[in-house]
């Protein structure tokens, strides 16, 4: 299937997406360049419930460890990892720390999350990073909506500043934090912005280069990043390039997903005209979609009270459902027509709320959803048929509603 | 506490085997009770995990009930063509059958209002719950219980409104208990927590009613421990499949008087067994531990082991650390499998609330479980590998449980490091509670194998 690489994807008109794309192709090069042009540490994070800001805050990069999607690859981690019931993402990441991908990260970061991928946390630490790397856990609440949170946050984000300056010997001023929560701020500001553009009739970017742009924001200085976001926002206000024209407007609503071959097979080969326009995901909204609080209370507030208060995960999202409100409220924004519900295989908190994604899409909103489960690498030949009997089956229902 | 080990089949003239555990009947009779009394008798009713802080309900009164979630999946799994109707109905309704086994045969029971005793009789309607209060130890915890009080106001007929729901956030790795912003975290909710039970049941809180109880919840868990412990013997006095049912008041109903009655009286008797070198089991000429929880409705799997090889399994982090408390870490980098004295016993009185829900909360911290379920991937190595030493075991048989993420996770390496230390491991895959997830004749088929090729059997 040699036309499923990112050489063979059409083209973005815009420049600044061709750069999104070069950086999600190559993220090893570019955490190297990174380290010889700014002399500072590049940190490997797990999930992003990571508190990037702190870490840049210490002059360090933080890059989210992916997955390489290759079914060659993945295996190394069968001797760690139960391979019978354990996620494909976090098994895949896993593979890659093993294969010595991210040999040039000064160690590892990881909020507590998911247990999968707290066992490919702990396994990297057994096995890929030395003694003398950074190495520290965020203890993140699941309880986001419990009382008490932000305070216990606060003060444990005080514990990992002060890992930070012990292993840099730099001091992290408020200034510091100011900044970096500034920077991080910005790129979600501007990200979000971004996707007003997805809300369009004929949006200018398909779902795959939204997706390259969310990833590399995992990857990428948020400067750098910053920098190409206002320039396309730049562009965009008085855009008349390619435009995509959809006849049909999906969601993706996913556990990790950000598998580009999926995207492109969608969006380029079903044989519709079809248009991914938002998604409700950690390579996507969930990551970025709300901003600091700026509290008063001191910046480990501010942070404490931005993570507690993201659209959550769905481990994180109890007893009340915060999670369903932020997808209706996306899919009534961007207008679609059509869900896809994505899981990683045997990702218990997603398969957990999947009964009510369909409850909410299908009795609530009258929204056809399609739920696929993806393994590291996706059959992507059995899934183009069953996406296309989906969508035909949006094109029936529009015809029926027509006459 | 170490004797030598004993080496043949044949029957020692010293050793008493096959020894009747008189008390046996009285815990299967308790069990039995609370769970009838689930459903027929009155007062407050909630449900939640087995690791939700049972003594707080007990403030509400003396007529309180609990159905402890976990135990009550493994007693419908125990059932198999009941739990085969349940787990159908919860496929049926769109959950995936690798999440959790215990919760979707739970589910599942919800969904066709029914509820199940531990003899297997089905009422067809399952009870009212007052609320729904649990621990989030895992990712699906509290989604359980979410997902409770909405299919209890959706199928069942006693609840048609959407039934309360409480959780407690636990966080914090090993010895999180020395961790005062765990502590203080913790606390915080459940104060919290008391003001949502108040409001769900109209009832005031008794203090004294909870520092009672809280003091049984935590005598129960360490007579359970100090009991484990004769399991160092050899002979072991008893067997890990005997001591499934004996553990699971303590993970089940273990605030209550009776509880620690039955407790108290098993050290006891126990003890006098050690003492006459006494054994429920036969020759036991290897000696073994298990590691996750069983497949309930294969029981027998250990049954084969004992018969056909002389290999009894003494227990289990699962079976000893689910709910037993232990030092562990304290006073050190090493674990150490000596059951941890309770509070009171430490010269530290429970007298006010907030001492009590401090202690509490430290003293569920220290459970070994948690260590597996939160933990670190190293604190686990060195409890399973120092309760392989400490135990003398020749062998571990480990469940590669595809029924409980929470207990699966960290096993390969765990594995791993136990056979890099010289500690013969014997894998094999199955789920804790899903009996069309589990292949009893190839395990039997692993086990011959294995015992051949280890030990020439």
């Amino acid at each position: 299937m040699s036309e499923y690489t990112s050489e063979n994807y059409p083209e973005p008109a815009l420049e600044e997406f061709r750069q999104f794309r070069d950086w999600v192709d190559n993220p090893h090069d570019y955490g190297r360049g990174w380290k010889e042009r700014n002399d500072g540490y590049v940190i490997a994070f797990f999930c992003t419930y990571a508190p990037r800001e702190l870490l840049y805050a210490g002059d360090m990069l933080p890059v989210r460890a992916y997955g390489g999607h290759r079914a060659d690859e993945i295996a190394e981690a069968d001797d760690h990892i139960f391979r019978g019931m354990w996620c494909p993402f976090s098994r895949d990441v896993l593979s890659q720390g093993l294969l010595g991908k991210y040999d040039y990260t000064d160690g590892i970061a990881m909020a507590s999350t998911c247990l999968h991928l707290r066992q490919t946390y702990q396994s990297w630490e057994d096995h890929v990073i030395d003694e003398d790397d950074f190495n520290h856990y965020f203890v993140m609440p699941h309880g986001t909506q419990q009382v008490g949170g932000v305070e216990h946050l606060a003060k444990k984000l005080g514990e990992t500043k002060a890992a930070i300056e012990e292993f840099t010997g730099q001091a992290i001023t408020d200034d510091d934090l100011r900044e970096a929560i500034e920077v991080y701020d910005e790129n979600r500001r501007l990200m979000r912005e971004v996707y007003e553009y997805r809300k369009q009739d004929r949006p200018p970017i398909s779902g795959l280069e939204a997706m390259e742009m969310v990833k590399a924001s995992h990857i990428a200085d948020p400067v750098e990043h910053n920098e190409l976001l206002r320039s396309v926002l730049d562009k965009l206000e008085d855009y008349d390039g390619p435009r995509r024209d959809p006849d049909f407007r999906l969601m993706h609503i996913s556990s990790e997903n950000d598998d580009r071959r999926f995207m492109y097979m969608v969006e380029e080969d079903l044989g519709f005209d079809v248009t991914v326009v938002t998604e409700e995901a950690c390579v996507g909204t969930r990551d970025f979609w709300n901003v600091s609080h700026l509290t008063g209370e001191g910046p480990m507030v501010d942070i404490a009270k931005r993570y507690l208060d993201r659209p959550p995960c769905p481990n994180k999202d109890w007893p009340n459902r915060h999670r369903m409100a932020q997808i209706e409220e996306l899919a009534t924004d961007f207008d679609i027509d059509g869900a896809l519900i994505i899981m990683q295989k045997f990702c218990d908190p997603h398969q957990l709320d999947i009964p009510r994604e369909r409850d909410l899409l299908e009795e609530e909103m009258d929204i056809s959803t399609l739920t696929l489960e993806f393994d590291a690498s996706v059959p992507i030949g059995q899934f183009k048929t069953r996406v296309q009997a989906f969508v035909e089956q949006l094109r029936t229902a529009e015809m029926d509603a027509l006459y | 506490m170490s004797t030598t080990k004993q080496t043949e089949t044949e029957e020692a003239d010293d050793i008493v085997y096959n020894e009747s555990l008189e008390l046996y009947p009285a815990f299967n009779q308790y069990q039995y009770q609370f769970y009838k009394d689930f459903v027929e008798a009155d007062g407050v009713k909630w449900a939640g995990s087995g690791w939700a802080y049972e003594s707080l309900p007990e403030g509400l009164g003396d007529d309180v009930h609990f159905l402890a979630g976990e135990p009550y999946g493994a007693i419908i799994a125990y059932n198999q063509d009941v739990s085969r109707e349940f787990l159908n109905a919860s496929d049926a309704h769109g959950f995936p059958s690798e999440l959790c086994g215990y919760m979707v045969n739970y589910w599942g029971g919800l969904t066709q209002d029914k509820y199940v005793l531990p003899d297997g009789t089905v009422y067809d309607e399952f009870p009212n719950i007052d609320f729904n209060f649990t621990s989030h130890i895992c990712c699906t915890h509290s989604k359980w219980y979410q997902y409770a009080s909405e299919l209890e106001e959706e199928y069942t007929a006693n609840n048609p409104e959407r039934t309360p729901f409480y959780a407690i956030d636990i966080i914090g790795g090993p010895n999180a208990y020395e961790d005062e912003d765990v502590v203080d975290y913790k606390v915080g909710q459940m104060k919290e927590a008391i003001e949502f039970m108040e409001a769900a049941t109209g009832r005031e809180f008794d203090d004294e009613r909870f520092i009672k109880a809280a003091k049984n919840e935590m005598r129960s868990m360490s007579v359970w421990s100090k009991t484990c412990e004769f399991q160092k013997l050899d002979p072991a006095p008893l067997e890990e499949r005997r001591m499934f049912t004996l553990y699971a008041p303590s993970i089940a109903r273990r605030a209550t008087d009776r509880a620690v009655e039955l407790y108290e009286d098993l050290y006891d008797e126990v003890q006098d067994m050690a003492e006459r070198n006494a054994t429920v089991s036969g020759p036991q000429k290897y000696r073994f531990i298990s590691d996750s929880p069983p497949p309930w409705a294969h029981l027998d799997i250990y049954r084969y082991i004992r018969d056909e090889y002389g290999a009894v399994s003494l227990g289990s982090l699962y079976s000893w650390g689910l709910t037993g408390s232990w030092r562990g870490f304290d006073g050190g980098d090493e674990w150490s499998w000596e059951a941890m004295p309770t509070p009171m016993e430490r010269g530290i009185e429970l007298e006010d609330r907030e001492t009590t829900l401090r202690e509490l909360v430290k003293w569920n911290l220290r459970r070994p479980s948690w260590n597996v379920f939160a933990g670190h991937l190293d604190a686990r190595k060195d409890i399973t590998l120092a309760m392989a030493e400490e135990f003398d075991v020749d062998f571990v048989l480990v469940h590669l449980n595809r029924g409980c993420e929470g207990w699966a996770q960290n096993q390969l390496e765990v594995s791993n490091y136990l056979k890099d230390n010289g500690v013969p491991v014997l894998e094999y895959e199955g789920n804790q509670a899903d009996t069309r997830d589990f292949d009893p004749s190839n395990l039997r088929s692993k086990i011959d194998s294995f015992m051949e090729g280890r030990f020439g059997e």
